[in-house]
């Protein structure tokens, strides 16, 4: 019994499901994108950030932020929908956290290959947002209703070029596999032959996950906090944690399919195992930081603009980028 | 062991994991109800009791649209796979591909004056 526990304990699977690439980097990676989040933008407005809680930069300012949402009274709305009120966000910030055990953070470093990663990951991402919809259902007032009807017309607008995006890689590589989309790019990253799929991608990501300019359904300064007006405390806190942890899956996975995963120059003395994650991660981190710079630097936009950027520029143009990729495939390779 | 087990670890972990963040609160905040939390928000002003009335929205031709992409998508998706499994019906998939890439942008140009507020039955 004992030799067996201990046994469990040292595998391989427990490690990769308890620390890397499982839960625990999963966590402290979205408690790193708060706070890396917020030392940004107070770059950009000339700002410190986080300082005095923590000796280094405030990094514990983040536990203390947790530790009070946490501690806060859980308050439901006498006319919302209890039930669901309670249970949606909870589900809301669950979901995300199921997307990560398909995500490859390095040859060998993934907690289940499938090979249809690729599609499992996209099913959960269509998924998630449900439950935020019905949570602002739930809420019965009039805020988190009109966030709502936004956060539903933004989500139709963004999921159909979001998955098109998808297709040319697919058309190049012949394959749904995470692991041998990224072995596919060995001689050049998929961004130089389909760079109008990655834009259409990165700006169907960031749509998707409401970050500025795209954060219609929450606007501050129209809807006080749009769809999420009601909700407070460790509510609030889930709903926090899937926004956080859908971006951050957003942006591994933008480096998987366009700038060539945990492919790049080899470094001495460092063995693979910690190379491919370290590559992985400084390209996701990249593009995490453009997703997040958005937020310091563009105003957001009104939602004709929104649906007209949407329908009528973004589908377009990722059909023609599947045209174009079939045409590559076709008569090039 | 296998990849499946690495799998349920997790979904245990994960699950485990919102399950204690939950159960935190219950054990750690106040409870101290009251009326006035309960109200929905106002903006600082006096809530006012629950009226239903009209409520004009735009957009909702997009919704319909999307049904159509929806569609497309899927059709688009289950070709690209066919192009990789069925190379020698390329060429037809191309003018499908080709076809629905001209009639994208033609609905682009067009969407422009589709009527997006319905008011009475007629569109503004």
């Amino acid at each position: 019994m004992f030799s067996t526990i201990i046994d469990i304990l040292t595998s391989e699977e427990f490690i990769k499901a308890a620390f890397f690439p499982g839960i625990t980097l999963v966590m402290l990676y979205a408690l790193f994108t708060v706070w890396y989040e917020r030392k940004l933008l107070a770059r950009v407005a000339l700002r410190i950030g986080p300082l005095h809680v923590g000796k280094i930069a405030g990094v514990f300012q983040l536990v203390a932020d947790a530790v009070k949402l946490l501690t806060k009274e859980v308050i439901v709305p006498s006319k919302a929908y209890k039930i669901l009120f309670v249970i949606s966000p909870i589900i809301g910030g669950f979901l995300p956290l199921l997307i990560f055990p398909f995500i490859p953070f390095g040859s060998s470093w993934i907690i289940y290959p499938s090979n249809v990663s690729l599609l499992i990951v996209f099913a959960i991402i269509a998924v998630s947002p449900i439950p935020f919809l019905v949570a602002a259902w739930a809420s019965r007032s009039k805020y988190p209703f009109i966030g709502m009807l936004r956060f539903g017309f933004q989500l139709f607008a963004y999921e159909v070029p979001l998955f098109l995006a998808l297709i040319p890689v697919v058309i190049l590589t012949g394959s749904l596999d995470l692991q041998e989309i990224v072995t596919a790019q060995k001689n050049f990253p998929f961004i130089l032959i389909l760079p109008l799929s990655f834009i259409v991608f990165l700006i169907s990501s960031i749509a998707e996950v409401e970050r500025i300019p795209f954060d219609i359904p929450t606007a501050e300064q129209e809807l006080v906090a749009g769809w999420t007006t009601e909700y407070s405390g460790v509510l609030l806190e889930f709903i926090q944690l899937g926004a956080y942890l859908k971006a951050d899956a957003l942006a591994v996975i933008t480096s998987i399919l366009f700038l060539g995963g945990w492919l790049g120059p080899d470094i001495p003395f460092i063995p693979l195992e910690i190379e491919e994650p370290f590559w992985l991660m400084l390209k996701s981190l990249i593009v995490l930081s453009f997703i997040l710079f958005l937020r310091g630097v563009y105003p957001r936009i009104t939602i004709d603009r929104l649906l007209d950027l949407g329908w009528r520029t973004l589908i377009p143009l990722a059909l023609l980028n599947i045209f174009i990729a079939a045409i590559i495939v076709v008569y090039i390779f | 062991m296998s990849p499946l087990f690495a799998l349920t670890l997790y979904i245990v972990f994960a699950v485990a994991t919102v399950v204690i963040m939950a159960l935190v609160p219950l054990i750690l905040a106040p409870w101290k109800p009251m009326i006035k939390k309960k109200i929905s928000f106002e903006c600082g002003q006096t809530p006012f009791p629950w009226r239903e009335e009209a409520f004009p929205y735009e957009y909702f031709p997009y919704l319909i649209i999307y049904v159509a992409y929806a569609v497309i998508g899927v059709v688009v998706f289950l070709s690209s796979i066919v192009l990789v499994e069925a190379p020698h019906l390329a060429d037809r998939i191309l003018i499908l591909f080709g076809s629905l890439t001209v009639g994208a942008f033609f609905i682009g140009i067009q969407l422009r004056e589709l009527k997006q507020k319905l008011v009475a039955g007629r569109g503004e």
